[in-house]
């Protein structure tokens, strides 16, 4: 082989080299993505479950699974500015004085760092607070944190919408 | 007599593990004590920090103090993402005239903070003047 020639296959075999460098660095970076977004999909559908759980239980009053699905630093905020701890909110559901009439939830947002997940909805939900009865459609941001393999929700707070 | 010294001797590296081990458990709950006490003071300096500059309006200053994934809920129910917070903001849709909290509670869970507060502020919504009062939890 003569050198020119030599020297014209070393450099195909170079950029080759560079094309498959490149082709696996953007294959590995969609891989990771796409792993992240069913990741972040799989805890969306975890979370969604737990909420789910907790509005059955509170509706229930099964208190075993409540005490399961909160954590013990729960702050909760309740449309009247009200902020209960986890004694406080569970007795509320324990002595009926919180009762879920009908569930109706929807417009979900999800955020996800880790082990913490910040859902945002809105709930059209009819609840007896106290022997009255509200309708009124709220905003709720939840934080759930995953401890033990367990997801709680470790706070809350819903806001009336003023227009709606 | 020698298997006496030998037991005096196991009591004795017994008492001390035991010694150590406390020792060490105790050292550890100060560690986490002040760990705990250092994220809260960073926590306040941040929140004492937003509370000036959404007085000024400093949207370049909000831009670094806010998450791009921010879910912001004002008073009346409305969820604001980042962009719309900083372009309300920056075009004078919102003004704070007056802005303090107080009642501070922390909940750390290990780069999660939950910080509770009141509020109570003047602020001027989309030409409405507002005096609010209220609670909120805010993660990070």
């Amino acid at each position: 082989m003569q050198n020119s020639e030599y020297r014209y296959m070393t450099k195909v075999r170079d950029a080759a080299l560079l094309a498959f460098m490149v082709l696996g660095v953007i294959c590995s970076v969609f891989a990771q993505d796409s792993t992240k977004h069913e990741s972040d999909a799989q805890t969306q559908k975890e979370i969604l479950a737990v909420d789910n759980e907790r509005y059955e239980a509170m509706k229930n009053r099964d208190m075993a699974a409540m005490d399961r699905l909160h954590a013990d630093g729960l702050v909760f905020i309740n449309t009247k500015g009200r902020m209960l701890n986890k004694a406080e909110y569970l007795e509320e559901v324990r002595s009926g004085a919180l009762k879920f009439l009908s569930v109706e939830t929807d417009d979900y947002h999800f955020y996800t760092y880790g082990d913490t997940v910040i859902m945002s909805g809105r709930a059209k939900s009819v609840v007896e607070y106290h022997g009255l009865v509200n309708k009124k459609p709220r905003r709720f941001t939840s934080v759930f944190i995953k401890m033990q393999g367990q997801w709680r929700l470790v706070a809350h707070q819903a806001t009336l919408i003023a227009d709606e | 007599m020698g298997n006496k010294v030998g037991l005096m001797c196991q009591v004795l590296l017994l008492f001390a593990a035991s010694f150590l081990l406390v020792c060490s458990s105790a050292g550890q709950a100060e560690q986490g004590d002040k760990s705990v006490l250092q994220t809260e003071n960073e926590m306040l300096k941040i929140e004492q920090a937003r509370d000036q500059v959404l007085q000024q309006r400093d949207v370049a200053l909000l831009d670094q103090i806010y998450s791009d994934q921010l879910v912001f809920v004002n008073t009346r129910g409305h969820l604001f993402t980042k962009a719309q917070r900083l372009a309300d903001l920056g075009a004078g849709k919102v003004e704070y005239f007056s802005y303090n909290q107080d009642g501070y509670v922390y909940d750390v869970y290990g780069d999660t903070v939950v910080m509770t507060g009141q509020t109570s502020s003047v602020v001027k919504f989309q030409g409405r003047s507002i005096n609010s009062r209220g609670s909120s939890p805010m993660s990070t």
